[in-house]
């Protein structure tokens, strides 16, 4: 699979929205300053576990929102920048 | 509950955070409500239906859930017994799903609930490989008080990590951690309960 710059991945996600991109930026400036790293084989794991209990529940995630989960992931944003982001995300 | 992609993927994460809580986690009330504000954090929409905190949570079957299921933590701690592990955390899923001491997402909070305290006991609850009906009809009869439905089905389905950590070349120390574990977690979150000791033997 191709590897993207989390700048393109943003621009994918943001869709043109120009602030929702804004603040993307600054979490991305951000997660570039940290020295972890996500571990993604750990995340593939916990996000098939939280992926068959949503299913369980009757809120599955469509093929698009496993995509933004996924692109989320590779961002490597903390969960609070990614909340933060989602909640920017839902305001129209 | 119909939820906006963003909600969903609120909710996704924060579950996922959870799940990260595990083995630290205390089995009492406490936990139980931390569970639920980490599954609730930035809903928003959820948040602003309740007018106050007495009336997001019911404190008093919160806190009977967290008497009983203080008492059944240190002996899923100190078993390996696949059958026992399975009748407790029917047990636990289904009170907490029948009391529903929270304003939404109880069933939510009974999965993760019951899947923190699987693991300290030494196993996983595979949930990808269960069915949405096979887990709702076990979990109906529990509510309405035949559990063995669901202590067979979560039996079914539980994996145990041992098997994972032994392939690791580390099975001598799965004896000790599991002792070591009961005995921090009396220490420091039950010092008046008993400890049943239903033996640490590891088959590999």
């Amino acid at each position: 699979m191709a590897e993207f710059s989390s700048d393109t991945i943003l621009t994918d996600i943001c869709a043109g929205r120009t602030e929702l991109e804004q603040l993307g930026r600054h979490f991305n400036k951000e997660a570039a300053q940290r020295s972890d790293t996500t571990d993604m084989e750990s995340v593939a794991k916990l996000n098939a576990t939280v992926d068959a209990i949503f299913e369980l529940e009757d809120i599955s995630l469509s093929d698009s929102e496993k995509k933004l989960v996924k692109q989320l992931d590779q961002l490597n944003w903390t969960d609070e920048q990614v909340v933060l982001f989602l909640q920017a995300m839902g305001r129209v | 509950m119909a939820l906006e992609t963003f909600e969903k993927l609120i909710l996704h994460r924060n579950f996922r955070s959870a799940l990260g809580d595990n083995l630290t986690s205390t089995f009492n009330s406490d936990h139980l409500q931390h569970i639920h504000q980490k599954l609730c954090n930035g809903l928003d929409h959820l948040e602003d239906k309740l007018k106050s905190g007495e009336l997001r949570v019911d404190m008093g079957a919160l806190r009977l859930l967290g008497a009983e299921l203080n008492k059944i933590a240190p002996n899923m701690m100190a078993s390996n017994d696949k059958q026992f592990v399975a009748e407790r955390t029917a047990y636990v899923m289904s009170r907490v799903e029948s009391i529903r001491p929270f304003h939404s997402l109880n069933s939510m909070v009974a999965k993760l609930f019951s899947h923190n305290l699987a693991q300290t006991a030494g196993f996983n609850i595979d949930w990808p490989s269960m069915d949405k009906d096979g887990l709702s009809s076990a979990v109906k009869s529990a509510k309405n008080g035949d559990k063995q439905l669901l202590t067979r089905y979560i039996e079914a389905h539980l994996k145990p990590m041992i098997e994972t950590r032994a392939k690791a070349g580390v099975v001598n120390q799965i004896g000790d951690d599991f002792s070591q574990r009961v005995a921090e977690f009396k220490a420091q979150r039950a010092p008046e309960s008993e400890v049943k000791s239903r033996g640490l033997k590891v088959r590999v």
